[in-house]
């Protein structure tokens, strides 16, 4: 089974994870770092030195593309790119709905609405729905909310926005999942299932932005 | 053998690297401008900086290494800008850097984006004759140094407000010439008289620039002459820019008498300016060094050729930003 680096820059404390699909090896997270203070390298190297692994023996480096942190997303991503062009192999990019879904569903059998702060009081929303992110959109929490979940008989919540949905949802079924994001080593669960996706230079991981191609056009949304 | 510096630069709107050996020969160099994705906005957007250079710097270290056509067992080390800068984009350039380091083992060295423009007129040959006096003259800075010889560097006077470069932009905006406006503004001087006459801020103290009260003084001009000719105001504004920038130098060399003056920065591609130190330097018997334009903008080399010089005097700041550094900071 190949060695993976996982890196999740997408919040505060940043994470690494080194381990096999399915088996972390090990998993540390930085409390103090901030994208201005990082030592991303060290925590690599600390994470290889611990586990008895060589760079040289990783076949992927998957990384957290957000949402989340945009300056902090940017730095993990960058670091993911060009470690995994460097060593040759290639970058598994994950979104945060996916670790922080897949983390929230492994106690709820349930769908999960995932939220992520953005900028100017909007936020991301994203549905996770048999291991798989079902879709992600970007806009007004309070007019998303609603729709995103129309089509779902129960939902459980989970992200930056739990206390706001719980409002916003409260003539639904809803389940506070208690999950505020997934950590790194969630990716190597995830890939278990068969998840994940690996791209191989030219191709690079791109972080999640509100233009994203990957985002449900919110308005086709709320029609 | 490990005779080769990677140069990274991602602090504003070139992504950029290249591959320079310790002499100053460029072995490749390759640089991504960002011009059309801030064209709309009339000046740089850093969140749409900061995402290009995402998509950009992989591919462009892999051309430069392509054109190259070295391996990475002939670079002895990385030096990547870690400012002053815009802060996203400068995070990019540095966590690729570090990405890199790590996984070809190689030292990486944060680089004062400043001291590579000092450097740059050394690029693929040795042009400069020190001690020298250096304008650096872009969107990002107003600098006037001195240096000794490359490796001792003096700050003589620098920018209060505005930077010439942002005079430029602005003053274009305002003559509705588009974005970048510099060239613009140049081009419809020389078809005007140079007939108004605008302010030249601080131009009989010392060795600082201001440019914000010259840039009002346009904008006031638009809004309240009645039929402002446009031509006349490029060509007075040039004017006042380069006796400013003209009188300041002359001052400097007075004080610190050098065997050249070295002009960097995008604002050397002005044919006014290189014209006006022509004259200048002609008449101080000076020699006065233009290195080519792809030199004297943002690049990777110069970030190359500055990392030998950090090596060679054993600095080794980490790959960490640092927004405020100053030109005399490593």
């Amino acid at each position: 089974m190949s060695l993976l680096l996982v890196i999740d820059t997408s919040a505060r404390p940043f994470e690494v994870a080194l381990g096999r699909v399915g088996a972390c090896l090990y998993s540390a997270r930085a409390a103090a770092m901030t994208p201005n203070k990082q030592d991303l390298a060290a925590m690599v190297t600390e994470a290889l030195r611990a586990s008895g692994q060589s760079l040289r023996d990783l076949q992927g480096i998957a990384v957290n593309i957000g949402p989340g942190a945009l300056g902090s997303v940017r730095s993990g991503v960058s670091f993911a790119n060009a470690l995994a062009y460097s060593l040759g192999v290639p970058v598994h990019p994950v979104t945060s709905f996916e670790l922080m879904g897949f983390a929230a569903a492994a106690a709820q059998d349930r769908p999960v609405l995932c939220t992520a702060r953005a900028s100017d009081g909007q936020a991301y929303l994203g549905v996770f729905a048999a291991g798989r992110l079902s879709f992600m959109t970007f806009g007004a929490l309070d007019a998303l909310a609603p729709a995103t979940v129309a089509d779902l008989d129960r939902v459980a919540i989970a992200g930056d926005h739990r206390a706001a949905l719980c409002t916003l949802l409260r003539n639904r079924e809803v389940i506070d999942s208690g999950v505020d994001r997934g950590t790194a080593a969630t990716y190597l669960q995830w890939a278990a299932t068969g998840a994940g996706e690996a791209r191989a230079f030219p191709e690079v991981a791109t972080p999640i932005t509100e233009d994203s191609a990957l985002l449900r056009d919110a308005a086709e949304l709320l029609r | 053998m490990r005779n080769l510096v990677l140069g990274i630069e991602s602090s504003c709107d070139d992504t950029a690297a290249a591959l320079v050996d310790a002499a100053g020969a460029v072995v490749a160099s390759v640089k991504v401008a960002q011009t059309e994705v801030h064209r709309p906005y009339g000046g740089v957007y850093p969140e749409l900086a900061s995402r290009a250079h995402v998509a950009e710097i992989v591919p462009a270290l892999h051309q430069t290494l392509a054109d190259a056509g070295v391996g990475v067992e002939q670079i002895r080390a990385i030096g990547v800008t870690r400012g002053p800068g815009l802060i996203g984009p400068l995070l990019v350039g540095l966590n690729t850097a570090a990405g890199l380091g790590l996984g070809w083992e190689l030292p990486v060295i944060g680089i004062n984006h400043l001291r590579g423009h000092l450097r740059s007129a050394d690029l693929e040959e040795a042009r400069v004759k020190y001690p020298a006096t250096i304008l650096l003259v872009s969107g990002g800075h107003t600098i006037l140094a001195y240096m000794e010889d490359p490796a001792s560097i003096r700050l003589l006077g620098t920018t209060r407000d505005d930077s010439v470069g942002e005079a430029y932009d602005k003053v274009g905006r305002m003559l509705g010439l588009g974005y970048p406006g510099g060239p613009a503004v140049d081009r419809l001087a020389k078809t005007g008289t140079p007939s108004i006459r605008f302010p030249r801020p601080m131009i009989q103290q010392g060795l600082d620039f201001s440019l914000s009260g010259l840039k009002s003084a346009v904008s006031r001009h638009l809004e309240q002459a009645p039929d402002p000719r446009h031509e006349d105001v490029a060509a007075s504004f040039v004017e006042a820019i380069l006796e400013l920038l003209v009188t300041k130098c002359r001052r400097a060399l007075a004080e610190q008498p050098s065997q050249s003056l070295v002009i960097v920065g995008g604002v050397a591609a002005s044919p006014q300016l290189r014209a006006a130190a022509a004259e200048l330097c002609a008449e101080l018997d000076v020699e006065l060094c233009l290195p080519p334009l792809r030199w004297a903008t943002d690049n990777a080399a110069m970030i190359a050729l500055a990392t030998w010089d950090y090596i060679e005097q054993g600095q080794q700041p980490r790959p960490v930003p640092d927004v405020r550094l100053s030109i005399v900071d490593y």
